[in-house]
């Protein structure tokens, strides 16, 4: 049935009241009935306390009038009933066939809907037409809830709020649907769109966070997860898959971060907000280790470490920008290398070294004040300077500096006095 | 709403007990599973999986469960002696049977594995295990009973000793009780002999598992998955005598819960008691619910009802003392309130045919041949034509034609056709959440276990560890640069014997020569360089040259005390 009012009951009552045989007929045919057994097997379905004594009145009905005009109300009473029963999946097939056999139909529409995502094991076709369902549903969602719709003793204000708790439940089932299909982003956008609307939804928040642990993103899907299991009250999860969806925050978490040092900040601020602050950041733990790595080397050799530093950055996609902004306008930090040439040979103020390894050419040091004495190469010389250019192909980095800010330059070798001459 | 009538020709079914309460009304949950396989003759092959699967279901929702497989009598008996023995007046029991199980005269008996058929069938009782002295044993000893029993399989036993397979509906179940067979009347439960388990212990255990289920719900869900996987074959069957809700995993808002679900289920006996012209019971549930204030449309349901039963109520009352002006007066009322309820408006038509007031009758006769099933309109026309004799009125109807019976929208109020049921939908959803275990489950698979606090780093504990780390971190930070990294082997360390005394050191030398003096050596944490002379305890040791975070080559050498090893580092 379309979203339609029913028949004003008085006109029907009367109608059923009135004795003249015209009359009668009329109000038969409006009334919608094949017959008066039609209309006996109907009134001993409402009559029947037992659900499963009504599903085999309602089986009865639909094989003895299986093209009734009231197929669709023959539908609702079936949904009733298996409702009564708690049996979901035939609830479910129900709905389906009201959508099929009349796409707009709201109960139908609405509960093929909601049922989608409670399907264990749901069929492709099956999940293709409640992702229908939820479309049309939020599509036609202000016919279906025209104020010319709402039901007698409804308040406008309820008949609203019905409204946007059918928006919210279509958006929940789109996502379902796009996240069982395996289109992730999709879904995430669904999930995500649902939780501006209603961000106290501990379920549609759990999904979020399965959507974006499926995409390896741990620390938003941590995020999700904590925030989910930090309800409580309506709509909060069952507490053994609160318990659960706890768990796995903290997994995802140390998966991440190699460690669940910190996780408590993150669920306290998780509570509290459906999305992380834009400055959030959780150090990963290849980070962890890599800054452990270079304190490890600062410690046992600060100037490899800081070299190692130097050529990374220089080395990277951005290495132009580095030596720009970074490296020339400071001092550089005390560095070590291995002279492989020096020139002019016998005053040399221009000395290639290798930092990384006593062969590879680096670093061209250029000194104010030529060297008096040459170094020969594999002299190892400590130095500070300033960074004057740089080219990423081949690697060099010219370095100014002043001789006393250089260690390790051999001194110019001792001259042998003239030997000595008696005076005559 | 739960089948009643035709519960009483069952054969085999379910059964699980709840009792509702708060958790604080709570007392212990303990319970008895029994599995028989190997049973002489006919050997079953899921039974023992089964009572596994519902025991670990049934540890995971609370229960203190024993376990017992492949029961003999003597075992059985002795087990079923223990579950009783704990049993205290605030406990919930629950006992669980898979294997075979056969009714004798209409009383169910279950089998332990080493039966073995007498001559006669009386004889056989006494080698058989009794449902109703487990059923006696459970009244008035624990708060509540759950029987759950799948033992409906196809029974050669049973067709081999002229028994009945299958079990007959319990005579003595206990008050406060939950009794659930795996298959209804004429059915056989299968034992699925592709599968692990049974159809139903399979859904049972899963249903068991999920949170926030009242057992009519898992009860319930478990028949639904039973039907739809055996093609309506086979469906569990349930019987409950139960006031109050039990959860196996309790919701967390329990409050809420127990509103809106009882609230349904107040209203579903309500209706049975109406059926059964129990007017005070049902009254009760129905005050229960507005009293609850339950809300939405079970709310207004029952506060639609109220006053209808209220009137039967009295009505009755005033019929049974003789009170017929009193009764009519009630009836019509009733009637008024529920204009489908013929069987008022019958007993309206006596109270008023016995005070002769035939005006009143008529009319009623009138509006039960405009509502009323074929049946109830030609029982008034019948009436009328016994009245049209003597009142004009009734000749008059009794000439008219049947008048239409009104439309299906009419017949249920409350229900608006078209409109879904907003409140209902509410209910489903609390009462089924979409089962995230099995998302958990995927992406643990993915993540590592949460790795226990690294306490010897952060606090400076084992030195050893701590340089080994250390070397780690370096070799990692090392990666892009020729260097040398040297480490003991694993069989240097368990046979190293020190010296228990004395300052002298026991250790050897390792002597690293080489022209490159930029190349990095790692040793324990420290970065050297050419030429270096590392005091090392003696035992054997592997030096390693790394290139781009490759070993490119591995020696050994055995460092012994007080005599130095040369090594030559090269690229």
């Amino acid at each position: 049935m379309s979203p339609k009012s029913p028949r004003p009951a008085s006109f029907r009552f009367g109608l059923a009241l009135a004795a003249l045989p015209l009359l009668a007929a009329a109000a038969w045919a409006a009334a919608g009935w094949t017959d008066r057994n039609e209309y006996d097997l109907v009134l001993k379905i409402r009559v029947e306390a037992s659900p499963q004594k009504q599903l085999e009145l309602l089986n009865q009905w639909k094989a003895s009038y299986p093209k009734s005009e009231m197929r669709q109300v023959r539908r609702e009473l079936f949904l009733s009933a298996y409702q009564a029963l708690d049996d979901i999946p035939h609830m479910y097939e129900t709905a389906l066939e009201m959508s099929s056999e009349e796409p707009s139909n709201l109960v139908g529409v609405y509960w093929s809907t909601l049922l989608t995502p409670e399907i264990k094991g749901i069929s492709k076709e099956m999940l293709e037409a409640g992702g229908k369902a939820a479309r049309q549903l939020l599509s036609d969602l202000d016919t279906y809830f025209a104020p010319g719709q709402k039901p007698a003793g409804l308040t406008d204000a309820d008949w609203q709020k019905q409204k946007v708790a059918a928006a919210l439940l279509a958006r929940r089932t789109i996502g379902w649907v796009e996240w069982q299909d395996g289109d992730l982003a999709a879904a995430e956008t669904s999930f995500t769109e649902y939780l501006q609307q209603d961000s106290k939804s501990a379920e549609v928040t759990s999904w979020l966070g399965f959507v974006l642990a499926y995409q390896k993103r741990q620390i938003p899907a941590a995020w999700q997860l904590a925030r989910a299991s930090s309800m409580t009250g309506d709509g909060a999860l069952p507490e053994v898959w609160r318990r659960q969806t706890d768990e796995l925050a903290d997994r995802l978490y140390a998966a991440y971060h190699g460690g669940i040092d910190g996780i408590d900040q993150l669920k306290t601020a998780a509570a509290a907000s459906a999305v992380p602050p834009a400055d959030f950041q959780v150090e990963s733990a290849e980070g962890i280790r890599q800054r452990k790595a270079e304190d490890a080397l600062n410690l046992a050799d600060p100037e490899l470490a800081a070299w190692l530093r130097i050529y990374k950055q220089l080395s990277g996609a951005d290495g132009e920008k580095y030596f720009a902004e970074t490296l020339k306008p400071a001092p550089l930090p005390q560095l070590r290398g291995t002279v492989v040439r020096a020139t002019p040979a016998d005053k040399p103020s221009e000395i290639t070294l290798g930092l990384s390894s006593a062969q590879t050419e680096e670093v061209v040091l250029k000194v104010s004040v030529p060297y008096r004495s040459p170094a020969g190469p594999g002299t190892q010389i400590s130095f500070k300077g300033n960074a004057d250019s740089f080219s990423k192909e081949p690697f060099r980095l010219t370095v100014l500096a002043d001789q006393e800010n250089i260690v390790g330059w051999p001194d110019p070798p001792v001259k042998a006095p003239p030997p000595r001459t008696k005076k005559k | 709403m739960l089948p009643t009538a035709h519960r009483i020709v069952l054969l085999c079914a379910l059964a699980a007990a709840t009792a509702a309460a708060s958790p604080q009304e709570e007392g212990n949950r303990y319970s008895l599973v029994i599995g028989n396989n190997s049973y002489i003759s006919s050997p079953l092959q899921n039974a023992v999986n089964d009572a596994r699967i519902i025991d670990k279901a049934l540890k995971d929702s609370g229960f203190r469960s024993t376990l017992v497989e492949n029961a003999s009598q003597v075992a059985l008996q002795s087990a079923v002696g223990e579950f009783l023995s704990k049993l205290g007046p605030n406990d919930t029991a629950l006992f669980f049977y898979a294997g075979h199980g056969v009714q004798i005269e209409n009383e169910n008996f279950l089998v332990p594995v080493d039966f073995e058929a007498p001559d006669s069938v009386v004889a056989a009782k006494f080698r058989l295990f009794s449902v109703a002295q487990l059923l006696d044993g459970l009244r008035n000893r624990p708060k509540r009973s759950i029987v759950i029993l799948d033992a409906c399989r196809s029974n050669p036993i049973a067709q081999q000793k002229s028994l009945t397979a299958g079990l007959a509906q319990p005579q003595n179940a206990p008050n406060e009780s939950y009794i659930v067979f795996s298959t209804g009347p004429g059915q056989t439960a299968a034992d699925n002999p592709n599968g692990r388990n049974s159809y139903f212990s399979e859904a049972l255990a899963v249903e068991i598992a999920k949170p926030g289920l009242t057992i009519e719900q898992v009860v319930n869900h478990t028949r639904a998955t039973v039907s739809s996987e055996t093609s309506g074959n086979q469906t569990p069957w349930a019987l409950s005598s139960l006031k109050a809700t039990f959860y196996f995993h309790t919701p967390a808002n329990i409050e809420a819960e127990n509103t809106s679900s009882m609230a349904a289920k107040w209203l579903a006996d309500a209706k049975h008691l109406e059926q059964r012209e129990e007017w005070d019971d049902a009254i009760e549930r129905i005050t229960e619910i507005i009293q609850k204030k339950a809300g939405g449309s079970l709310q207004q349901t029952a506060e639609r009802r109220i006053g209808y039963l209220t009137a039967r109520r009295d009505a009755q009352a005033a019929f049974d003392k003789g009170d017929y002006a009193g009764a009519a007066k009630e009836y019509e009322a009733a009637f008024k309130l529920d204009p489908f309820a013929i069987d008022a408006a019958f007993e309206g038509v006596t109270s008023y045919l016995l005070q002769d007031k035939l005006d009143q009758a008529i009319v009623l006769l009138h509006a039960i041949r405009v509502r009323g099933t074929s049946e109830s309109t030609a029982r008034a026309m019948k009436m009328l034509d016994e009245l049209k004799a003597v009142n004009p009125l009734a000749a008059q109807e009794t000439r008219a034609a049947i008048p239409a019976p009104p439309p299906v929208e009419e017949m249920f109020s409350g229900v608006r056709f078209g409109m879904p049921d907003w409140d209902g939908s509410r209910r489903v959803l609390a009462s089924s959440p979409v089962d995230e275990s099995r998302f958990v489950k995927d992406i643990e698979a993915t993540a590592p276990p949460v790795p226990p606090p690294a306490e010897n780093q952060e606090k400076g504990g084992d030195p050893t560890a701590q340089a080994a780390a250390t070397q780690t971190e370096l070799s990692l930070m090392l990666k892009s640069i020729f260097h040398v990294e040297i480490s003991p082997t694993g069989e240097t360390r368990d046979l190293l014997i020190k010296r228990a005394t004395g300052g002298a050191s026991n250790a050897g030398f390792l002597q690293l020569e080489g022209a490159d003096k930029q190349i990095p050596v790692v040793y324990q944490g420290q970065v050297h360089y050419l030429p270096s002379k590392l005091a090392l305890e003696p035992g054997k040791y592997e030096i390693k040259s790394i290139q781009d975070g490759q070993v490119v080559a591995t020696q050994q050498v055995e460092i012994t005390a007080g005599a130095p090893q040369k090594f030559e580092v090269k690229r």
